[in-house]
């Protein structure tokens, strides 16, 4: 009698192509900088209803929002429904963008996959079948997700009320090749970046550079989603947008949404010269980085993939005598003890160099430059220190501060942290030192650098001095708050996953960083008014340090750390399903 | 001297290591011999204070190790069986992060740091990233570091793993030289032949227990066996290897 498995096929029916293209896909998904645990669908599923949730807003704002538009004169309802279709535009091509860019080091194959696959027998051609594939659907079904709302919703509330059915469906086309256009633009611009950085440069210089395209990317990315609800009110409504249109203002010209804004309006029937000149930008550009990205990309593959073992076994570069003498002296005067030198050393190289750890940082700095740029770039200069400009140092100091402290919980090679298990001998408050020394490498020293100087050519010397003291000493008591009860060496410590709520946490930090800025800035304006006010900052400043350090010291002591694994959450959670 | 004393460690009712007790003068280098999951590398960690006996305890110069673990693993030098490496960090950097955390004098590491690169035929690549490494030059700064500070107890776990046949022959060669300087050498390893040359004595571990402990010239003598090989088969495998060989040699070949 046959058996069951006689029945099956000799050889499995899935293509390898499919084979593959699902294993790319899924690895998309086990990237370090979506999940930061092993459960990349719980964080795959955050971002897409974080990605999701501008577009669902239209649901409720819609009813409204047509009304308001129905009772404007045609003139401004126009310019306001170009305002919305720029912001949606704008945010798709940031989202995909940024999604692209985050994928930066699986568009090409990379050493492993060469190792792994190389000696299969595949073809290149389907290894790049299966990777673009799996590229395409990654990215599709998050196009369709940061769509959501905005494909049938924006259509619906803004098609024009005198328009026909078709110049309704016009409409709905129009925005629809519009998404797709752009949408596709803001992925094959990152793909034609890299295919071009990877044909241009040797590939160790290419190895080096990477990671801080990648990180200037997604930090302009990032920072893009940030301005956009404030910018449409201010570039592209009311009087300003007519002027600048008017003018084919490079303002207008210079940004890609506004093409593709441009090919929707006139898709949809809105003619004259600069939606025709704007709709053709659109098009040569799409055409243009699609060819390139398409050129290079096909160039790369074969090529990247024996590179990657090629590079493997070139030399590294060795310190400069400047760098030397550098590193000589900072052991000589800052970081005299060899503990506190491990810690300073390991947090920097770690921020600068670990891929999760420098993204998750700098995603914090995008939007501490992203809210500093919306805020000043139409503020005047001139005149006196005012309370709006000085809060702005302050904004990047918090964000800067609380980006450190939360990049410190997340391990880098948790298994390689028998290093420190091992070697670490010290105390945790000598490891301690080295790392505030590293978080005032990192944050304050070169905010810092930046604005006193900046200081002293708006308001003069003394200004300069009492602003870089006032910030000083609030980037102390901040570093001393947000390491308070931190008894562990960065970036060496377990994590637990779910621990750090991201919605939670950066409600507080958007109400901590309003709330602190002004506060901090109120003091420091305070502060300018007489220089002699600074006296009266710095001596409670002294006396609260000289009983702050030895408690501090004495808590370290009791603490048992260094830490190296955080403790499970113990409680039960019952959720009444015991009946 | 370095003694275990009773060691036992038991996850939940099962014990990866059951009352073993040895020790290590100065001078002698001891093998740990053993099959997968006879609890070598169970016995390597909690020797080097990673791992805490769940009974028994490690003993240095007379002292228990758990009573100042820290000034103990001063004492320790380790090579671990897998190489986990910030593999972002260039080998000098790493080198130089383990002279920090061992509170070694900074000028002083730093030239030893650069011999021992030169020694180890990494001279030229100290300052590339670890991640562009080979297994060979991971385990070349993995024996590195743990010589860096000149520990006199130096334990190595499977310390040949990934080096090329010239590289361990000097490390046949330094492994005896550390010894002949007093240090005091655990070995752990499956590579039977270089265990026989370089050890003073042997443990045969099974099961989490000793099942032979001696010098391997007497192990030879007490067993009537040629080799250490020989003992080893003879005290350990219990299965017909052959026989398991031929099996798989017979699915491999299966059409249908």
């Amino acid at each position: 009698m046959p058996s069951f498995l006689d029945a099956l096929p000799e050889r499995s029916t899935v293509s390898p192509t499919r084979r593959l293209a699902n294993l790319f896909y899924e690895r998309f998904f086990y990237n370090d900088l979506l999940s930061t645990h092993d459960d990349p669908q719980l964080a795959s599923a955050n971002l897409m209803a974080i990605l999701a949730f501008p577009g669902l807003l239209c649901l409720f704002w819609i009813p409204k929002y047509y009304v308001t538009l129905a009772r404007m004169p045609e003139a401004a309802r126009d310019l306001a429904v170009f305002g919305d279709r720029f912001f949606w535009l704008s945010f798709e091509m940031a989202v995909l963008g940024l999604l692209t860019t985050l994928q930066w080091d699986r568009l090409l194959p990379d050493r492993r996959d060469y190792m792994i696959l190389g000696p299969q027998p595949v073809s290149v051609r389907v290894l790049f079948e299966a990777q673009v594939k799996a590229l395409a659907k990654f990215l599709g079904m998050f196009f369709v997700i940061a769509n959501a709302g905005s494909a049938l919703f924006f259509p619906i509330a803004a098609v024009p009320k005198r328009a026909g059915n078709i110049e309704g469906l016009l409409f709905f086309f129009g925005h629809w090749v519009s998404l797709c256009g752009a949408g596709l633009f803001a992925v094959l611009l990152v793909i034609a970046m890299q295919g071009v950085l990877t044909n241009v440069l040797r590939p160790k210089l290419f190895e080096r550079i990477s990671p801080f395209v990648q990180s200037l990317l997604a930090a302009s990315f990032l920072g893009i989603i940030v301005l956009l609800p404030m910018l449409p009110g201010r570039v592209l409504s009311g009087a300003a947008s007519v002027s600048l249109l008017a003018k084919q203002s490079f303002a207008i010209f210079a940004l890609p949404p506004v093409w593709f804004a441009a090919l929707g309006e006139s898709l949809a029937g809105r003619h004259g010269a600069v939606f025709t000149a704007l709709a053709g930008s659109a098009v040569l550009a799409a055409a243009g980085v699609t060819l390139v990205a398409a050129g290079t990309y096909l160039l790369s593959y074969q090529r990247f993939m024996r590179r990657s073992l090629e590079s493997a076994g070139q030399h590294g570069a060795r310190d400069s005598q400047a760098a030397q003498a550098f590193r000589g002296a900072l052991r000589r005067t800052w970081l005299k003890e060899p503990s506190e030198r491990a810690a300073f050393l390991f947090t920097l190289w770690t921020l600068g160099r670990s891929r999760q750890h420098r993204l998750y940082f700098g995603a914090f700095l995008a939007v501490g430059a992203a809210i500093v740029f919306a805020q000043t770039w139409s503020l005047s200069l001139m005149g006196g220190p005012s309370l709006r400009l000085l809060s702005q140092p302050y904004i990047l100091l918090f964000l800067a501060l609380v980006g450190i402290r939360v990049v410190f919980a997340f391990p880098s090679d948790l298994p390689a942290n028998w290093a420190f298990r091992f070697h670490a001998g010290a105390t945790i408050e000598s490891y301690l030192k080295g790392t505030r020394k590293a978080v005032w490498a990192a944050g304050p020293i070169p905010l810092l650098a930046l604005t006193t100087p900046g200081a002293a050519m708006l308001w003069g010397f003394s200004a300069a001095i009492v602003h870089g003291a006032v910030l000083a000493l609030v980037a102390w008591i901040t570093i001393e708050f947000a390491l308070w009860g931190f008894w562990k060496i960065p970036f060496t410590c377990s994590y637990v996953a779910g621990r750090a709520h991201v919605i939670i946490l950066w409600t507080f930090t958007a109400v901590g960083m309003l709330v602190y800025a002004s506060s901090m800035a109120s003091l420091e304006l305070w502060a300018l008014g007489n220089g002699w006010r600074l006296l009266l900052l710095a001596a409670p400043a002294a006396a609260i340090t000289a009983v702050w350090r030895p408690y501090r010291s004495l808590l370290a002591a009791d603490s048992g750390g260094p830490i190296f694994d955080e403790p499970e959450d113990t409680r039960v959670y019952l959720m009444n399903l015991s009946g | 001297m370095l003694e275990a004393r009773a060691l036992s460690k038991r996850f939940g009712p099962f014990y990866a290591v059951r009352e073993l007790s040895f020790c290590v003068r100065p001078g002698e280098v001891l093998g740990l011999l053993g099959p997968n999951g006879s609890g070598k590398s169970t016995t390597v960690n909690m020797l080097t204070g990673l791992l805490e006996p769940s009974e028994g305890d490690v003993y240095f110069d007379g002292a228990p190790a758990r009573n100042d673990l820290t000034a103990y693993k001063r004492k320790l030098g380790y090579l671990p069986e897998v190489p986990h490496l910030y593999t972002y960090l260039s080998g000098r950097e790493y080198l130089e992060l383990v002279g920090c955390l061992r509170e070694m004098p900074a000028a002083a590491t730093d030239r030893k740091i650069r011999r021992l690169l030169e020694l180890f035929s990494l001279g030229p690549d100290g300052g590339a990233r670890i991640s562009s490494y080979s297994k060979g030059m991971r385990q070349k700064i993995l024996i590195a570091a743990a010589l860096l500070d000149d520990p006199p107890v130096l334990v190595f776990d499977e310390p040949l793993s990934g080096l090329d046949v010239t590289s361990a022959l000097v490390f046949r060669d330094l492994v005896k030289q550390l010894a002949l300087a007093g240090k005091m050498i655990v070995y752990s390893s499956h590579a039977l032949e270089t265990v026989e040359k370089i050890c003073t004595r042997v443990i045969i571990l099974r099961k989490g227990r000793a099942v032979a402990h001696d010098s391997v010239q007497a192990l030879r003598t007490l067993m009537k066996m040629p080799s250490l090989e020989d003992v080893f088969t003879q005290l350990v495998v219990q299965e017909d290897t052959s026989r398991i060989a031929s099996e798989i040699v017979a699915a491999i070949e299966a059409r249908a």
